[in-house]
């Protein structure tokens, strides 16, 4: 069991090793080389250096780098190279029972603390506080000077003063690590089954302080040496004729003075080279654990310039002007208008009507968004991912389109890629056009200005998606004037004033800091900064996935009545087909990074066509649900999606044409479309060709012979 | 609802200051007892066989060292109360006087040396960020861990080895040229030259003023160049930062608006940690350019093995830590309101 848990181990590591950045990778290399070497030499001191540390017989005196003294020879006539060698010993001595002192202490403090709790905990942690806040050296000399008098100037002396500025260290992760595994409910459950205390202790601090270890000796370590070096320069490093660095080039202060050179040179180069390839040891530690700063960015895709000019909004026909500024009352009492249900503040609700079908759009009107087989690749340890493939997609103006499906199938991928935010390793292919103009073809400064002025992105976690040090209202006046330079402050603010009042968030508030607000009225806040420049698309990405259910109740019926009367496109990303049902006048159903049905919401939810999407509708919780259903299976590996329809796999109808032939989105006489070939059109090759599947099926009325192809 | 600014900000300095008490009264504690009950007599170590046994005797019982611990202890207490440090053994000078002969020169060159090291921390730290992965980063990353790297004083005596003794562009030690100190305000060479229009003071401080400074400030500015990148990259690709892009907010103004300036507000909280480095530093930066502040003090004592006064230059180092890391606190509380209300 232990070898399968330490190979299980490798591989994790040999993972982790892979995917860090190869400059990190290499600065590892090169800082372990470093390290390495000096380490050797250290261990090898004798066989190294020519001379002894202290030897001076038949040395002479002051002279320059030569053959047999390749770094010279000091006032004292030491051999200065032997000098850094042995030096080099004495500081690994220092380091490593400096380390050993250090957790010596702050290892049991730190349990103690940690374990304790209470004023012990709080004494202890404030006198560590206070070690940490002074300078390091100062405390190490203080302490050096104290020793002196008792135990003299040794290696441990010197190693005990270094260790006091470590201590602070030990102890604080030592008891942080007790106290939350105090806190841990698995902890309690093992104090339950009887394990004694020092038994959870030794499993479970020791071995998460194990691993925080690296980091904090590496980066120790390398602060060690400098301390050492510091007080030997002072005068309170390790006895004399012991070889340190510090004491030797305190020596070799009235040398330089008089252009020997050499004699401070070396064994300040040697610090500078160990101390280097032991932080970058430790930083690349730090950097392969630490997954913050993992990278994460945004990539324009490849743009091609074009001359498409991008006409500017009206400046002067504010977006939400039927709304009146003071709208909510006086007093910023926002609360008490949170309180209040949105369809009592806005009493002339129009009636919900369905849009008509692009048929029935009016002549020479432009889609707020034609999505024309959009390709987004995603580049992955593993190889390329296509993470969104061949979608189709058209919103009209006023149109509000629901994108369902599970998560990881693209959903988010492709509202992203359609404003042009995505990672950096990542490529799109295909084309977007926004109201007639295509975002794939724009240059990286027009498709800037089409972010934000024609499409607005609202994110799904609104906690963090306002600048923090911003105001409200300047995140407003800063969009507007990105966009619309000529718009002066006090007119933005009145603009930000009003879309905030469509978002029902009181005018007075405007001035205050993204953390004076809770997640619903950031969220509010987030949407009324993406319409407040009039976008024809607006596209959600899970708005309300992060809120409570009235108030995500309240920000879909605002966004609903916005994109009616400012009549522009929604799409509304989410995995909650309540929601689609409540807002959305068409639903596109998204599998393994295809759009497998889009139809009008009334259709889809009285006759879901594809299998996929029958078992989402059957899996969701109704009045009527009987019987909870659930799609057995997951969703295909997209780094090798197999050849054709993508849900064989987990289709209760699959077929044997499902696994040869990839079906295409065909029209249905309802007004929806499908990609299944148990309907006609799946086939590109033999269009109105439909196939019957084995048992039952829902969704057409005849019943022709199961397993034939029928021609209709 | 706490929502006005000023109010909130004065109850957290209240706070501050209540919290420093104890941080400041454990400082004090460790340093008497660090220096006061290690085994051995203070005198005698101090002064060895230069004095007659009456005269140690004279001595101790004039420090007091002759009572019982406690009385020591709270008469240190007192005393520091007072503004008192003590008188050192081998000058018999007060050390509070001391401290106001040689404490400005040290502040000179700290505030020198943070201009220097933020600077450059600042501007390569924003700037790796900003280029990540790219030559540029990797330069800067490099530079910041051997600057980290290099002691101090190794630097002080190379830099003086070039720019002096080869180059002699500039002096190796001393604070000005003798004879020219300007007419005292501040006691800050610097600002007290230019308020009294002493041009000549001026260049001469100047002159003196660099090395040390950018000894010690490019040292620190490594720490500065590996923290503002690193927080750099984390606003880089924070959530708000993300979510301006996406509203169309030009590069320029993301990454200095948003990223850079969220990137900073650590850093001031930063500084105020390395200012305690700082201190550290400028006792070796000061021991090597003979820079004549409270660090050169303090190592003349240390050489000389002048207990007392290693004592009144310690409980004083305390002192400014616990009063910097106060005002820094405030500094930052002003600078991001969140920082009140947690």
């Amino acid at each position: 069991m232990t070898a399968t848990r330490s190979s299980a181990r490798r591989v994790r590591y040999r993972n982790l090793w892979r995917s860090t950045h190869p400059t990190a990778r290499r600065l590892i290399v090169i800082g372990s080389v470093i390290t390495a070497v000096f380490l050797v030499a250290a261990i090898a001191a004798s066989l190294v250096a020519p001379y002894g540390q202290a030897d001076f017989k038949g040395i002479p005196q002051l002279q320059p780098p030569s053959w047999s003294h390749p770094f010279g020879t000091t006032n004292l006539r030491y051999d200065v190279f032997s000098r850094v060698i042995y030096g080099t010993r004495l500081a690994f001595e220092v380091v490593a029972l400096s380390t050993a002192f250090a957790m010596g202490i702050g290892v049991p403090l730190g349990l103690l603390a940690g374990y304790a709790g209470r004023w012990l905990d709080r004494v202890l942690v404030l006198v560590m506080d206070a070690m940490y806040a002074f300078p390091s050296l100062l405390l190490a000399i203080v302490v050096a000077f104290a020793l002196r008098r008792y135990v003299g100037q040794g290696v441990p002396a010197a190693a005990l003063a270094i260790s006091v500025i470590y201590v602070p260290q030990y102890f604080r992760v030592v008891r942080n690590h007790t106290l939350a595994v105090r806190e841990e409910t698995f902890v309690e459950a093992a104090r339950a089954m009887g394990a004694t205390r020092s038994t959870i202790i030794r499993k479970y601090v020791l071995f998460n302080v194990v691993q925080s270890v690296p980091v904090i000796f590496t980066v120790n370590a390398a602060d060690a040496i400098l301390t050492l070096a510091g007080l030997g320069f002072l005068g309170y490093g390790v006895r004399i004729p012991a070889a340190e660095w510090g004491y030797d080039i305190s020596r070799a202060i009235s040398d330089a003075a008089n252009g020997f050179w050499w004699t401070s040179l070396f064994p300040g180069l040697a610090i500078l080279f160990l101390v280097t390839g032991l932080t970058l040891v430790g930083e690349g530690i730090n950097d392969i654990i630490n997954p913050l700063l993992r990278r994460r960015g945004v990539a324009l895709g490849t743009v091609v310039p074009t001359a498409v000019g991008i006409p500017s909004g009206q400046v002067e026909t504010s977006p939400v002007v039927d709304i009146p500024i003071d709208a909510t009352g006086e007093g910023g009492t926002l609360d008490a208008v949170a309180a209040v249900p949105v369809t009592e503040l806005e009493p002339v609700r129009p009636a919900r009507s369905r849009r008509p079908p692009e048929a029935d759009r009016p002549p020479g009107e432009l889609p707020s968004l034609e999505v024309r087989d959009i390709r987004v690749t995603y580049g992955s340890a593993r190889g390329p991912v296509v993470a969104v493939d061949g979608v189709d997609l058209t919103i009209w103006p006023g149109e509000s389109v629901g994108l369902v499906g599970e998560s990881g199938c693209g959903k988010s991928t492709l509202g992203r890629a359609i404003v042009g935010v995505l990672p950096e390793e990542s490529s799109v292919e295909g084309r977007v056009v926004v109201a007639g103009d295509d975002l794939r073809e724009m240059s990286a400064a027009e498709l800037r200005r089409a972010r934000g002025e024609r499409v607005a992105l609202v994110f799904q976690e609104p906690m963090t998606r306002l600048d923090p040090l911003q105001r409200v209202e300047d995140h407003f006046v800063e969009t507007i004037r990105a966009h619309r330079p000529e718009v002066k402050k006090r007119e933005a603010r009145r603009m930000a004033r009003h879309a905030l009042a469509a978002m029902r968030i009181p005018p007075t508030r405007a001035r205050n800091y993204p953390h004076e607000f809770s997640g619903g009225m950031r969220q509010r806040i987030m949407i009324a900064l993406g319409i407040v420049l009039d976008p024809e698309l607006v596209i959600a990405d899970e708005p309300t996935t992060s809120l409570d259910v009235i108030v995500e109740a309240q920000i879909l019926d605002l966004l609903d009545d916005l994109r009616r009367r400012l009549d522009m496109g929604l799409l509304l990303i989410t995995h909650n087909l309540g929601i689609v049902a409540e807002t959305c006048d068409r639903v596109a159903v998204m599998y393994a990074g295809k759009i497998v049905e889009l139809a009008p919401v009334d259709v889809l939810f009285a006759s879901p066509k594809h299998p996929y999407a029958q078992g989402l509708l059957a899996s969701v919780i109704s009045l009527d649900t009987v019987k909870l259903a659930s799609i057995p299976g997951s969703p295909p590996d997209l780094l090798h999606p197999p050849v054709g329809c993508r849900f064989a796999e987990r289709c209760p109808f699959a077929m044997e044409v499902c696994h040869r032939v990839e079906p295409v989105r065909a029209r249905l006489d309802d007004g929806g479309d499908v990609a299944c070939h148990m309907f006609p059109g799946a086939d590109p090759s033999h269009p109105g060709q439909s196939w019957v599947p084995q048992g039952r099926r829902r969704g057409l009325d005849d019943a022709p012979v199961p397993g034939e192809p029928v021609d209709q | 609802m706490a929502r006005a600014g000023g109010g909130s900000l004065r109850t957290y300095v209240l706070v501050r200051l209540v919290l420093a008490v104890p941080i400041l009264f454990i400082l004090l504690t460790t340093t008497f007892l660090l220096l006061r009950v290690a085994p051995g007599d203070p005198i005698t170590a101090t002064l060895g066989d230069r004095v007659s046994d009456v005269r140690a005797a004279q001595i101790r019982k004039d420090l007091g060292l002759d009572r019982p611990l406690w009385r020591q202890y709270i008469s240190y207490l007192g005393k520091v109360g007072q503004g008192d440090f003590g008188n050192a053994i081998t000058t018999n000078r007060p050390i509070a006087k001391t401290i106001g002969d040689r404490f400005p020169a040290t502040l000179e060159l700290t505030l020198a040396s943070m201009v220097v090291a933020v600077g450059v921390g600042v501007l390569l730290g924003a700037a790796s960020a900003r280029f990540r992965d790219t030559p540029l980063d990797v330069g800067g990353r490099l530079l910041g861990i051997v600057l980290y790297a290099a002691p101090i004083f190794w630097l002080g005596i190379m830099l003086q080895l070039v720019f002096s003794i080869k180059l002699h562009l500039l002096p190796t030690g001393g604070r000005i040229a003798p004879f020219s100190e300007p007419r005292t305000i501040t006691h800050l060479y610097v600002v007290d030259s230019i308020l009294t229009g002493d041009w000549a003071a001026l260049g001469s401080t100047l002159r003196y003023l660099t090395l040390p400074a950018f000894t010690l400030g490019i040292v620190i500015g490594g720490i500065f160049i590996r923290l503002v990148r690193v927080n750099m990259l984390q606003t880089l690709k924070s959530d708000y930062v993300e979510a301006a892009r996406a509203r169309g907010i030009p590069e320029r103004a993301v990454v200095f608006r948003h990223a850079f300036k969220n990137a900073l507000v650590p850093v001031v909280t930063i500084i105020g940690l390395q200012f305690a480095l700082l201190l550290s530093g400028a006792v070796l930066t000061e021991a090597t350019f003979t820079w004549p502040g409270l660090g050169l003090s303090l190592y003349q004592f240390l050489q000389n093995r002048d207990y007392t006064a290693v004592q009144g230059l310690v409980t004083f180092y305390a002192l400014f830590v616990v009063a910097v890391s106060l005002l820094i606190d405030i500094i930052s509380a002003w600078v991001d309101p969140r920082i009140r209300f947690s």
